[in-house]
């Protein structure tokens, strides 16, 4: 899948904000984050399904905020991480701002299109494919890379509508 | 906002219309895309007309329409040239002096309305309002002028000449060059920027509550007095940018006249549309999205309502039947008509069948009016293939109600059979800034608009009846349904090990219900900020709010919230007699 290049071309490669949910690594275009952020107070939302866990009120803008493992289709991370690295990523997505908790941010990285894998089957998400652009490896870690845009769907929003009604 | 209020927006936009035309005509003198030029004359050419139409001036009507005729000959292919353009320009210096008119007139119609002679061309014109048959004479002058100058366009073989007017107008004492001496009296302000401004008062308001808190927390009284007067001064300034965010109904008003027109030709019946309350303010979200139950409304009004002539004429009634489209206001309201003098909906045949369909239980002679009514825009009557031929009043309405009530409004239809039909939606002003209760479920709070709150009240745990299989709570006046909040939106919901909970008696104006809530915080101004755009869709909520505390608080839509529950209210009727 071809990744969006929209920014910096005078050095080349891209730039990913990386970050942990439980064991797993992940990297997100850093064009498309918004604001990184300690967790903020969050308001569970009435009716809503179990991918939205709430919202926050992020200098008076209401932005709804993502389970992400629920997003990838995986298990939720067994407590016991620290809790004082944990964050909160706001996306900014052509449907509108979300944001998700993630255990861990990484750093800001500058990887090279080439090096980037095609995502072994198993690395896929359950029924969620297109969520994973690829599989690309910095500092030893395996980093997979996830297309913010493919994250809440208007799928995911039907369901997540739905139940509430 | 009143009529000459309504008067000078119009004059501004007219004026707007009539410089962009002007701008326009020079400039395609050289322009070098003039397909898009003419395009662009001829949509101001039309906002003219129909902006005129609506504030019933004729002659500006006939003398626009020409021009508007005159462009289209340019965009159907004619040849643009010096002299068409100048003939052009003539009109639109006319069409100045027919909108001045216009705009003045009524204003000193006193002085000049007796004797009906007001050609001495100082633009004290007749009422054209009060007396619609005496047209003034300027007018009518100056439209003839006007009427000629296009006959020149489309006579006069195509010639090309120096830049210059060929027909200049005559001089009718209004002073010349136009428009050049007017006063500015008024700028537009795009919707945008009076949109920012008002998130701005918003955030002034929630700053303004936390400030009050802080200073109630500190005890002292020079501050809250100081508070007091910024307090005043907010709401002042509130209320102004409110007041500039209105937009006058005339503005969606004025699209019907043609849509009337269209539907009576159709079913071959004779109506006379009247408007009224055109210069009414509403919020802009507001109108806008009344334009299609409005287009429902009038269609339904005109299409099953009202008779064909033979039909009234066997009625005894007059054979032009009367509808009329208007707005007023009622307190923080404005409530939108359409009445027709039709046959009216025969509610004996809608109880009928309503009750036929399932819809509704017990013997349709027991059903009130008020009842009727709710049936018609009760979701899934509208489909009762038998009762819409029977009424022609079902299909649609649903949405029209369902449309009303997501903008927090009501909606009531009156019927007399044989003397017409009227429908009164009523909807807030503005949407920015209501009053709503605040109240606990859990560690969260949420907030209902006051409006739909009857009372507050506790109970003794475990004093609850149950009817059926469903709670209920024994008030004064028979017993009202209640809903837990885990049945509502799978809040979790503690009651507590207090002796007495907490209940919001909840009207939504044709349905009672009690909510069991853990506490309740009182009632606020809460400033309305929309639902982040993923959660459009989110049915029950209405909206969000962001509380002194920083806490965001929801706001419930008990129509949505009720829905569903029907069970409860066709039930309520046996409830009540079984007890």
């Amino acid at each position: 899948m071809k990744y969006e290049r929209a920014y910096d071309r005078s050095r080349k490669g891209e730039q990913l904000v990386t970050f942990r949910l439980g064991a797993e690594y992940y990297g997100i275009h850093v064009s498309k984050v918004r604001e990184i952020l300690r967790p903020l107070e969050l308001f569970p939302v009435p009716g809503m399904g179990k991918d939205i866990e709430g919202v926050i009120n992020l200098r008076g803008e209401i932005i709804p905020v993502a389970k992400l493992h629920s997003l990838l289709g995986i298990e939720p991370a067994a407590n016991g991480d620290a809790p004082h690295k944990r964050r909160m990523i706001i996306i900014e997505a052509s449907r509108g701002s979300f944001g998700f908790f993630v255990d861990e941010v990484l750093e800001v990285t500058r990887i090279q299109m080439e090096d980037m894998q095609a995502a072994p089957e198993l690395a896929r998400s359950a029924g969620r494919p297109d969520v994973v652009t690829g599989i690309v490896k910095v500092s030893g870690r395996m980093i997979v890379c996830l297309n913010s845009e493919k994250l809440i769907t208007d799928d995911v929003m039907a369901k997540e509508l739905a139940i509430g009604g | 906002m009143n009529v000459s209020d309504y008067k000078d927006l119009y004059a501004s936009e007219a004026g707007d219309a009539l410089q962009a035309l002007e701008n326009g005509l020079v400039g395609l003198e050289s322009a070098t895309e003039p397909l898009a030029a003419i395009h662009e004359l001829f949509r101001n050419a039309h906002n003219l007309k129909g902006n005129s139409g609506a504030m019933g001036y004729e002659e500006i009507v006939e003398a626009s329409h020409a021009l508007e005729s005159a462009l289209d000959g340019l965009r159907q292919g004619g040849e643009i040239t010096v002299a068409k353009i100048g003939c052009m320009l003539g009109v639109v210096d006319i069409l100045k002096k027919l909108v001045r008119c216009a705009v003045t007139e009524g204003d000193g119609s006193g002085a000049a309305g007796a004797a009906g002679t007001a050609g001495d061309g100082t633009g004290a014109a007749e009422g054209l309002d009060a007396r619609p048959d005496a047209k003034s004479p300027l007018s009518i002058r100056l439209l003839g002028e006007a009427l000629v100058l296009i006959s020149n366009i489309s006579d006069e073989p195509d010639q090309a000449g120096p830049v210059t007017r060929p027909a200049s107008p005559p001089e009718t004492g209004l002073g010349s060059p136009e428009g050049l001496s007017q006063r500015i009296t008024s700028t537009k302000v795009d919707l945008e920027r009076l949109d920012r401004i008002m998130d701005l008062v918003g955030e002034l308001t929630i700053s303004r509550i936390r400030f009050s808190a802080l200073a109630s927390a500190l005890g002292s009284k020079p501050l809250l007095d100081e508070l007091a007067l910024s307090w005043r001064l907010t709401s002042q300034i509130q209320k102004e940018v409110m007041e500039a965010r209105l937009i006058p109904a005339g503005q969606v008003f004025q699209r019907f006249n043609r849509l009337v027109r269209d539907v009576s030709h159709e079913t071959e019946k004779r109506v006379k549309f009247e408007i009224a309350g055109a210069e009414i303010g509403l919020d802009r979200v507001v109108l806008e999205s009344m334009v299609d139950p409005l287009v429902h409304l009038i269609r339904n009004a005109i299409d099953h309502g009202i008779e064909t002539p033979p039909e009234r004429r066997a009625a005894g009634k007059p054979e032009e039947a009367r509808l009329a489209l208007s707005a007023r206001r009622e307190r923080n309201n404005v409530a939108l008509e359409v009445a027709d003098d039709g046959r009216g909906i025969d509610l004996e045949k809608v109880a009928h069948a309503a009750v036929a369909a399932g819809i509704a239980k017990g013997r349709a002679a027991d059903l009130t009016e008020d009842d009727v009514c709710r049936i018609i825009t009760m979701a899934g009557f509208s489909t009762a293939e038998s009762v819409d031929k029977l009424s022609g009043r079902g299909m649609g309405m649903n949405i029209v109600k369902k449309t009303v009530d997501s903008l927090g409004g009501s909606m009531h239809i009156q019927s007399a059979p044989g003397k017409g039909t009227t429908v009164t939606l009523l909807l807030p002003i503005n949407l920015s800034i209501i009053k709503a209760l605040l109240f606990s479920v859990g560690p969260d709070v949420h907030a209902l608009p006051i409006e739909y709150v009857k009372e507050t009240s506790r109970f003794e745990q475990g004093s609850l009846k149950t009817v059926r299989g469903d709670l209920v709570l024994p008030g004064a006046d028979g017993v009202v349904p209640v809903l837990m909040p885990d049945d509502i939106f799978g809040i979790p919901f503690e009651s507590g090990s207090d002796r007495y909970a907490k209940v919001i008696i909840v009207d939504t104006g044709t349905r009672r219900f009690a909510v069991v809530v853990n506490g309740i915080i009182g009632q606020q101004d809460i400033v309305i900020k929309a639902l982040p755009p993923l959660f459009r869709g989110l049915r029950g909520i209405s909206g969000a709010t962001v509380l002194g505390s920083g806490k965001v608080a929801f706001i419930w839509d008990p129509h949505i919230l009720f829905e569903g529950r029907c069970a409860y209210e066709s039930d309520q009727k046996a409830v009540v007699s079984e007890n």
